[in-house]
């Protein structure tokens, strides 16, 4: 992060914003006591955003405010120890939790009373974690009843905040797992007392009963069974349970296990968007949306594209300067492709209509019979009846700029499925996963590449949370995960493949794309299924994460 | 992230290496592949005055025979070791023992002079030299001299190199038919330090019973520590499943290993009683496949 003061326009410019550089902005402004007029911030590139970077955290006001003070340029560096010692930790999170079923398996009610973690004092984030645990618990299931409690306490750690399907991963543990022991409690199928007990798909809009951050949870679409039927085949389930009976190499022990779940997408409810035009057919696009390493711009190019009806190749994405960009909420809590994909369609098909109807005009034809390319505008199967670029932007000073907002109170709930078939070696506490596969219906998608792409990113996240991945202190509160050698990242050597199945089986209506978010799907429920195989594996209830290799040996009993 | 203050030098002979030592003794580190120096002096957690830097001593590398032994010069490189067709026909514990250590851009710099000098108890070569009962040649201005591995090794990161000595080269005796060697580790991720392991030689009569074990543990205790007492049990044994599992409980017996974040004492013996077993068993195994 670097920080100038300009003297001249008293006014100070810092660079290295993330994820969210409008929301950050005015905080500055109000603590600076500036008006945000006097603030500018710009989004650099990262590799990832992880759900910790971001935020605004003591060094965003204290550099800018050393940059005033001083009147020179400031930059912070950050080591990775400083880094690992300050950044947002999240979630720990202990929960008492109890379900009643009948014998038949049917679930009807769900009762729990957790603490959760916050740290020294309250950050931005600090409450997001547990608001989000205790709206979500309940997940895909009916239940007659539910009740949830929560206390966040603060304690001497470093301050908490959102990590990668913040509160989710943490609950889909919870609720996967309690699942998993009624079921073995009753002698039932796991998968079959999940099927009965899933909201039908009759029952959407489903209205949770909870809310978040005053939203209330209302579940916007979905097919919950049908996806459940779809990944069972796809990955064959009856298979990876006949793989689970087979004999394993040594002393390893086998285990299958799935975890259903809800994820959220959105809102922070507004995203902005402006899409220019100029003579020359060169579109772009500012969006108040940013860029975390997701492929926003290439999502939202092709939204642009496909709605104005201009190649993506002439279209340029603009995003994360306070300055060029009036207004944006940012990208997190995966809301980027939903509110910034459904402004860009707004104003595309806005510039669209503006640029047909001054060409109907023109030529005298009905907007329905025009084609547009980057040369102008031409009546379908006509082209020497065209009218340039040139003359229909000529009134706009050569430049046609159309503006959008667009607004949505609701959140998005995409849902999803993670099946994992693991080996347990007791003699070591070693765990491997054999499989995992990831089932996930987001509405629609955009570009199943980058869909993919956050799956499988989502996934080694979750598999760091699931296996490695600790800060842990000493007595005295000193941290002890201080580098990457101690606090362990998962490499392509920790992570296997992961089989995916996208559905697109219940579009959102919250939105004219009819996406939800897909940001974090791949990271909720790994630990669920994985502590759920694991279980089963080694016969026991696994009740807490991460899975490091003594806690295993001492669920093994060896 | 960055290291303290320090001179530098990069003599290119054995003979001004040995000048520099003998001129600034215990202000001074050598600094061979950097593998684990450097990050030390990156964290700090190492703050030498001055790198005698012996990178340019060609001399110095090398894997040769010397009569029926291996002779390893102090600054061969890991990948060296871990290809090495004389390796690999005479001494394959040692491309194994490799092949556990970090990852192939550490295995590419490092060296196994470094890693024997550095004297990690985690470390993958001592617990090997450990096992195979190798010597160390040593000089100084004052002369040279040769150490068995037991007595070279003292401490963590702690050996009986004086401050004016520099490591020469490992010398390993002959491997002799009929043996079975295996080194197996457990470590959380690939390349990560290892949270137990053992280095194992047996050598099996045309009877099948054990003539001599070795049993080498790391991250077992300050230094690479020879299992004896297992070791003289198997002696005269058929190597079965009794036979090394009895072994495996007694190589652990008076451990303890130190606890950390990674894992605490009791499941570190835990872990190498795993590691003892297993590596018993691939190097029967082996034997057997030989005999």
């Amino acid at each position: 992060m670097l920080a100038e003061y300009d003297p001249r326009r008293n006014s100070v410019t810092v660079w290295g914003a993330a994820k969210i550089p409008h929301v950050n902005k005015k905080i500055l402004a109000q603590l600076l006591g500036w008006n945000e007029e006097q603030v500018r911030l710009i989004e650099l590139h990262v590799g990832g955003g992880f759900g910790a970077r971001g935020e605004f955290y003591p060094e965003d006001f204290l550099i800018p405010f050393a940059a005033i003070r001083t009147g020179k340029p400031v930059a912070w560096v950050e080591d990775r120890e400083e880094n690992l010692r300050a950044t947002n930790h999240s979630r720990e999170q202990v929960h008492r939790c109890r379900m009643a079923v009948k014998k038949n398996g049917t679930f009807l009610a769900l009762t729990d009373t957790f603490l959760n973690n916050t740290g020294a004092y309250v950050r931005t984030h600090g409450m997001t974690v547990p608001g989000l645990s205790v709206s979500m618990l309940p997940g895909p299931y009916r239940w007659p009843a539910y009740r949830g409690e929560y206390r966040s306490v603060v304690t001497n750690k470093t301050p908490g905040g959102t990590y990668r399907s913040p509160g989710r991963f943490e609950i889909n543990l919870v609720r996967e797992r309690l699942v998993d022991i009624a079921a073995r409690r009753l002698g039932l199928d796991p998968v079959e007392v999940r099927r009965i007990n899933l909201i039908g798909r009759e029952s959407f809009p489903h209205d949770v009963g909870t809310l978040y951050d005053g939203h209330p949870v209302i579940y916007d679409s979905g097919d919950y069974p049908l996806l459940l039927d779809k990944a069972l085949k796809s990955f064959d389930w009856e298979g990876m349970k006949r793989w689970r009976e087979e004999p394993a190499a040594g002393a390893l022990k086998r285990g299958v296990g799935i975890g259903y779940f809800v994820e959220k997408a959105g809102p922070a409810e507004r995203e902005y968007a402006r899409i220019e035009l100029n003579e020359k057919g060169d579109v772009f696009v500012y969006t108040g949306s940013v860029s975390v390493g997701q492929g926003v711009e290439t999502v939202l190019a092709q939204v642009c594209a496909s709605h104005l009806g201009l190649p993506y190749e002439r279209i340029t994405v603009l995003h994360g300067d306070t300055e060029t960009i009036p207004e944006g909420m940012g990208a997190f809590g995966s809301r980027a492709t939903m509110l910034g994909g459904a402004a860009v369609m707004g104003a595309s098909e806005a510039l669209r209509e503006q640029l047909l109807d001054a060409a109907a005009e023109e030529l005298e034809a009905a907007p329905a019979d025009l084609v547009l390319t980057p040369e102008g505008v031409s009546v379908a199967g006509a082209p020497s009846r065209m009218v340039p670029l040139s003359t229909l932007l000529k009134p706009h000073g050569g430049v046609l700029k159309v503006e959008d907002r667009f607004v949505c109170d609701l959140l998005g709930f995409p849902y999803g499925i993670h099946f994992a078939a693991v080996e347990v070696d007791p003699g070591s506490g070693a765990i491997h996963v054999r499989r995992f596969a990831v089932a996930y219906d987001v509405g629609r998608v955009v570009n199943p590449m980058l869909m993919e792409g956050q799956i499988s990113g989502g996934f080694a996240q979750g598999i760091g949370g699931t296996l490695l991945e600790e800060f842990s202190f000493d007595a005295s509160g000193q941290p002890l995960a201080a580098s990457f050698m101690d606090y362990l990242l998962p490499t392509s050597e920790e992570v296997p493949d992961v089989e995916m199945l996208v559905t697109e089986d219940a579009p959102s209506p919250l939105n004219p794309l009819g996406v939800k978010g897909a940001g974090e799907g791949g990271t909720a429920a790994v630990g669920a299924a994985i502590a759920n195989a694991v279980s089963d594996a080694l016969g026991v209830e696994v009740t807490r994460l991460p899975l490091s290799p003594q806690r295993v040996m001492e669920l093994a009993g060896a | 992230m960055k290291p303290a203050l320090f001179e530098y030098d990069d003599p290119a002979t054995v003979d001004a290496a040995l000048d520099l030592l003998a001129r600034y003794g215990d202000e001074c580190k050598v600094l061979a592949g950097g593998q684990s120096l450097v990050p030390l002096m990156n964290f700090r957690l190492a703050r030498p005055g001055r790198l005698i830097d012996i990178n340019r001593i060609d001399s110095l590398a090398g894997i040769k025979r010397e009569g029926r032994s291996l002779s390893i010069g102090a600054m061969t490189r890991h990948v060296d070791v871990e290809r090495s067709e004389e390796v690999a026909r005479g001494w394959p514990l040692l491309a194994e023992a490799i092949g556990w250590v970090g990852h192939s851009q550490i295995r590419n710099r490092g060296t196994v002079g470094g890693s024997v000098a550095h004297a990690d108890p985690a470390a993958e070569l001592p617990a090997a030299f450990a096992v195979l009962d190798a010597k160390f040649h040593i000089q100084s201005k004052r002369g040279a001299r040769t150490l068995g591995w037991d007595q070279f090794f003292v401490a963590e990161f702690t050996t009986s190199l004086a401050p004016d000595e520099l490591l020469i080269s490992v010398e390993v005796p002959p491997i002799e038919a009929g043996t079975g060697l295996a080194f197996v580790e457990y470590a959380r991720r690939h390349g990560d330090f290892a949270l137990g392991g053992a280095a194992v030689m047996v050598n099996v009569a045309r009877d099948g019973r054990c003539e001599k074990a070795s049993i080498a543990l790391l991250s077992a205790g300050p230094a690479p520590v020879r299992a004896r007492n297992a070791e003289a049990m198997l002696a005269g044994r058929k190597l079965d499943e009794a036979a090394i599992g009895a072994a495996a409980d007694e190589a652990v017996r008076d451990l303890h290993p130190t606890s950390d974040l990674h894992g605490s004492s009791e499941y570190r013996v835990k872990l190498l009683r795993t590691m003892t077993e297993r590596g018993l068993r691939t190097a029967a195994e082996r034997a057997a496949g030989k005999t």
